[in-house]
């Protein structure tokens, strides 16, 4: 039978490597789509996944004091995707510069890695909301990620970020209203 | 309900987390209202929209790939922060002794030479031509500049000569302006 999240944690924090893999495999895709959505690249998202890991593993003794282990993990790979975004801003190197990259290099460097973009139905809608969420503050974009694209209850969210969960309504809000007026500026133009 | 009040709410109407009462209230506004209604049409496309993505996920190879990286920047980080183990410690302890005494003869040897430089101290006297003097215990140049008294004995051996000794044995040697210059006192 398979061991519970808590059950590895605590085997984790206990120095068993195996129970470190196992908790690995069960959040990689979840921190990897939450950072996919929120970077818009592989390159970035795989960066995220690896960096927050690696976090974990060196701050496994913290574990102890932690009642959600998951809502711990989230908290390190948002953190870490602001971080990012930041840099992003301050260095005006922006995803693009990866995205823009010739298909074949972006393949390599993405570890032969499909373009997510290309499994959407509207991509140009798609590519669209994307532009329009880098235009976000990093909070309102993680927060309108976080629950309109990966589920997240304003709870969970809130807890994330250790905030109220008045101030994730009131950023989800404040997101969702800037995207609308942002996409409406974008289509019209076309 | 004004526009104002169902603006605030409008974002938490569309995930169904207002009351039963205050969603009637919304909709009977919603009902009446042409610009809340678009203001609330636009928000469901934009929410709609963000949830109809999906993001294609890596292939296996790149996970397997992903977690040998991750385990291995684990243990590199891992071997900078590990303690150190016991019997590395009791290494380092002996090496740590071992060097206080070293450090102890070293000391003791220094004042002994010190003390028996102060008393044996005989230094060539000044010539034109520079000289090294290398002073130790076995060395003994002569008897006649015994030990300084004064400053300007000092000066005159410093004028020509390079002193090598152990610190504080010969107290601290200042070559003036005059003597560099070549005059003498």
């Amino acid at each position: 039978m398979s061991k519970t999240i808590p059950e590895l944690v605590e085997s984790f924090i206990g120095g068993d490597e195996k129970a470190f893999a196992e908790l690995m495999r069960r959040y990689r895709v979840k921190i990897y789509t939450l950072a996919f959505q929120i970077l818009g690249n592989h390159l970035d998202a795989d960066d995220v996944v690896q960096e927050t890991f690696v976090r974990i593993y060196k701050r496994r003794a913290e574990l102890i004091n932690v009642k959600y282990f998951s809502t711990f993990l989230i908290r390190i790979a948002t953190n870490y995707s602001i971080d990012l975004l930041r840099k992003r801003k301050s260095h005006s190197t922006m995803a693009e510069d990866s995205s823009s990259l010739p298909g074949q290099i972006q393949l390599d460097l993405a570890r032969r890695v499909t373009t997510p973009l290309e499994t959407f139905d509207n991509k140009r809608l798609m590519e669209e909301i994307r532009k329009a969420l880098e235009e976000l503050p990093p909070k309102q974009r993680i927060t309108a990620i976080m629950h309109d694209v990966e589920g997240y209850s304003k709870a969970e969210i809130a807890k994330v970020f250790e905030c109220p969960e008045a101030t994730v309504r009131s950023n989800l809000h404040i997101a969702r209203s800037k995207l609308k007026k942002i996409l409406k500026q974008r289509l019209a133009k076309e | 309900m004004t526009c104002g009040q169902v603006g605030a709410l409008l974002s938490d109407y569309l995930d169904n987390e207002v009351t039963a009462e205050q969603a009637a209230q919304i909709k009977a506004h919603l009902d009446e209202c042409a610009e809340c209604r678009a203001e609330h049409s636009d928000l469901l496309a934009v929410r709609n929209a963000l949830g109809s993505g999906s993001v294609s996920l890596p292939e296996e190879d790149y996970w397997r790939q992903t977690e040998e990286l991750i385990l291995e920047k684990s243990a590199r980080a891992e071997a900078r922060i590990r303690p150190v183990p016991r019997s590395a410690e009791r290494h380092s302890f002996t090496r740590a002794v071992m060097s206080l005494a070293a450090s102890l003869v070293i000391l003791v040897s220094a004042m002994l030479v010190g003390s028996d430089l102060q008393s044996q101290l005989a230094l060539q006297q000044a010539d034109d031509s520079p000289a090294l003097v290398t002073l130790s215990l076995q060395e003994s140049v002569g008897t006649r500049y015994r030990t300084f008294h004064a400053m300007d004995e000092q000066y005159k051996l410093t004028r020509s000569l390079i002193l090598i000794a152990p610190p504080g044995s010969l107290g601290r040697f200042v070559l003036p302006p005059d003597i560099s210059s070549g005059s003498s006192r």
